[in-house]
């Protein structure tokens, strides 16, 4: 568990170096993440099977989601002296984000649910 | 003693399991966020017994430094649902860098009509990507983390509630094209209702979550640079 710990830490710790030496503005918490999605796929490659996470991790990425919402409340607190500013634009802020939310569902959902002609008639033909 | 670590920790928890029950309560309705509710409670604890909010912050890091280990951590239910990817690879790609696009986009222009400041318009454009991501996003161009985190979560909110009328009313059906909308749009709040739709629709949408949790990171710099000034 110690060691699980650790990698997160120590793989969003090298993404931060790797967003300032390459004067990236991403996260490094987002580098790390696909840092250990390419560690994760290097080892499933090495030990032969495609979906081996450590138990260890596991379950350490379980506990950490399953309370996710936990995590945001010390900077969402921040919103005190700020209070101001969002009670007075309010309504533009919930309207653009009513908006854009609906916008951006419409958009991805369009898009990811197109299937080439060449998949379906494959499809069909593997059915007959 | 007001700003102890082991009060304002409790408190901090307390408010979060209470807003978990209220949910649990309300059966699971997106509109009893825990962690909205949290911080309404903590906020008004913190303005009631004139505690700092530096202190407070100070004294919760425990808590607060979890974020970035809990996002490396996405790349486990990520990795898990990689095959998937595989059949639907090149329209899923382009569904979610157009999608992320159209998020931070349509941010910028919704926010400017409505007639927001530049800093408000830097708080909106990273909103839907998960909140400890879209957070640090702001931090980094120039908005504000604190309104970023609720905003965000408003608008994961927003996601469960009218994701399913907008794709009902545009006619999507497919379940992994639903799924990976909503958790395009709304990230992890709308993948919770996403699974309520089926298992796929919230596999899906676990995965867009993840996805266009660095997508956003990428390009919110490159976008907000071309259309903010």
């Amino acid at each position: 568990m110690l060691y699980a710990v650790l990698a997160l830490i120590a793989l969003q710790c090298l993404g931060d170096v790797m967003a300032a030496v390459a004067s990236l503005p991403i996260p490094g918490m987002a580098i790390g993440m696909m840092l250990l999605v390419c560690g994760l796929s290097i080892r499933g490659w090495w030990l032969g099977s495609q979906r081996a996470v450590p138990d260890v991790l596991n379950r350490l990425a379980g506990s950490l989601h399953g309370h996710f919402g936990l995590l945001f409340v010390p900077a969402g607190v921040g919103v005190v002296g700020n209070i101001d500013r969002l009670a007075a634009h309010a309504f533009a802020l919930l309207g653009a984000v009513l908006l854009s939310t609906a916008a951006t569902v419409a958009v991805s959902a369009t898009i990811a649910g197109m299937r080439s002609k060449v998949t379906r008639s494959a499809d069909s033909v593997a059915a007959e | 003693m007001w700003h102890g670590p082991a009060l304002l920790l409790s408190l901090t928890l307390g408010a979060y399991a209470t807003g978990v029950v209220l949910q649990r309560l309300g059966r699971q309705h997106p509109l009893l966020n825990p962690t909205l509710i949290a911080i309404g409670i903590v906020a008004g604890a913190l303005v009631l017994f004139r505690v700092d909010y530096g202190g407070y912050f100070l004294a919760v890091q425990p808590i607060h430094v979890l974020l970035g280990p809990a996002v490396v951590a996405l790349a486990v239910p990520l990795y898990c649902r990689l095959p998937l990817l595989r059949e639907r690879a090149p329209v899923l790609a382009i569904a979610l860098i157009t999608g992320s696009m159209t998020a931070i986009a349509s941010s910028l222009a919704a926010g400017w009509w409505f007639g927001l400041s530049r800093s408000m318009l830097l708080s909106l454009a990273p909103r839907s990507a998960t909140t400890a991501v879209s957070m640090a996003i702001a931090g980094q161009i120039g908005g504000i983390p604190a309104i970023t985190a609720v905003l965000t979560v408003v608008t994961g909110i927003a996601g469960a509630l009218i994701g399913g009328y907008v794709l009902n009313a545009i006619r999507i059906e497919d379940p992994a094209a639903r799924g990976f909308a909503m958790g395009l749009a709304g990230h992890g709040i709308a993948t919770a209702r996403a699974f309520q739709e089926s298992e796929t629709a919230g596999t899906f949408s676990g995965l867009a979550m993840a996805l266009n949790a660095l997508v956003t990171a990428m390009l919110t710099p490159f976008v907000v640079r071309l259309l903010v000034h």
